[in-house]
């Protein structure tokens, strides 16, 4: 990962955490998290750390990669991290793809209605959120303006039995946001 | 029984929260998001004490709520009680937000929605420590 995707995805948590902190509740939210054994780029835990679990798995596109210049390429890693996601026990699961294009000619992503089909559970009770971000220099954003977190599929809560591993993680984890009482 | 009427409460109480935090920065709704941070404060009371097994809820007379919690909190040694003063502070406002003829400030507002979320935290770790049945979000 070159500095500049870092520095980008890092920005992206930041936006990830400020969008949480506006939807849910009075969450705990983690940056860089591990859950149940998944490295997650961010984790929220709803009701002060007893309601539910929000994770969130990002993956850069960079008009110069490999992947995005190949056709067909950057869905399949979409797909990959779907894959991961169905894997990871949360009620609320959300791929965010983070657009850092460097080249005005690189076309806005779309998700596909192949990924977005694919982002069901099996048993059809729960769906992975789709979000976009995009700081590629062709979004003009002014110095006090906030990065843009674009919810394109709305997530449907999974089933999940994590009581304990939410209580076990916000015992050992100090949050990187939350209320304090 | 006890359970679903606790998760009734808190589903409730966190529609109004997100409600009022979706207003929390618009000037253009200041009585309404100051509304909805005591009626989140309101439900989030009758949620734990649904929990703590008082039967007598849904009144709109909610002046003594935070005595009646009080009560129930004394009744279970539970002696972390700081969260009450937000809520306190919350229903001392409600004539003013929902029916005063002065205007609510922008200062006012902000202070109702940090009372709000610091209520919300510390009853959601006053149902947590005391185990209340359908508190926590776990799929049965």
């Amino acid at each position: 990962m070159t500095t500049n995707e870092q520095r980008q995805l890092g920005r992206a948590k930041n936006a990830i955490l400020a969008f949480f902190e506006r939807r849910i509740s009075v969450p705990k939210i983690y940056i860089d998290a591990v859950w149940d054994g998944h490295p997650i780029d961010v984790l929220a835990i709803d009701r002060d750390g007893v309601g539910d679990v929000h994770v969130v798995l990002l993956l850069a596109r960079d008009y110069y990669s490999e992947a995005v210049l190949e056709p067909g390429k950057y869905d399949q890693l979409v797909e990959e991290v779907i894959d991961r996601l169905l894997s990871i026990q949360a009620q609320y699961k959300y791929l965010a793809v983070v657009d850092i294009s460097n080249n005005q000619n690189c076309p806005p992503f779309r998700f596909s209605e192949r990924v977005i089909d694919k982002a069901f559970a099996q048993d059809g009770i729960g769906k992975i959120g789709l979000l976009q971000i995009d700081i590629s220099p062709n979004i003009i954003i002014s110095p006090n303006e906030e990065i843009q977190v674009r919810l394109e599929i709305k997530p449907e809560r999974f089933r999940a039995k994590i009581a304990k591993l939410a209580d076990d993680y916000i015992q050992q984890h100090e949050a990187d946001w939350e209320i304090r009482a | 029984m006890q359970a679903v009427q606790v998760q009734h409460y808190i589903e409730r109480a966190t529609d109004f929260s997100r409600g009022m935090k979706l207003m929390s920065d618009d000037d253009d709704h200041v009585n309404s998001s100051a509304l909805l941070a005591i009626h989140s404060a309101i439900s989030y009371s009758d949620a734990l004490r649904a929990g703590l097994g008082d039967a007598r809820l849904s009144s709109d007379d909610h002046k003594n709520a935070a005595d009646t919690l009080q009560g129930l909190l004394n009744s279970n040694r539970y002696k972390e009680q700081q969260g009450l003063r937000h809520f306190k502070l919350l229903l001392s406002k409600k004539s003013r937000v929902a029916y005063s003829d002065h205007p609510l400030s922008l200062t006012e507002r902000k202070d109702l929605i940090t009372a709000a979320l610091r209520f919300e935290v510390w009853v959601n770790q006053v149902g947590k420590h005391l185990n209340l049945e359908g508190w926590t979000h776990d799929d049965q």
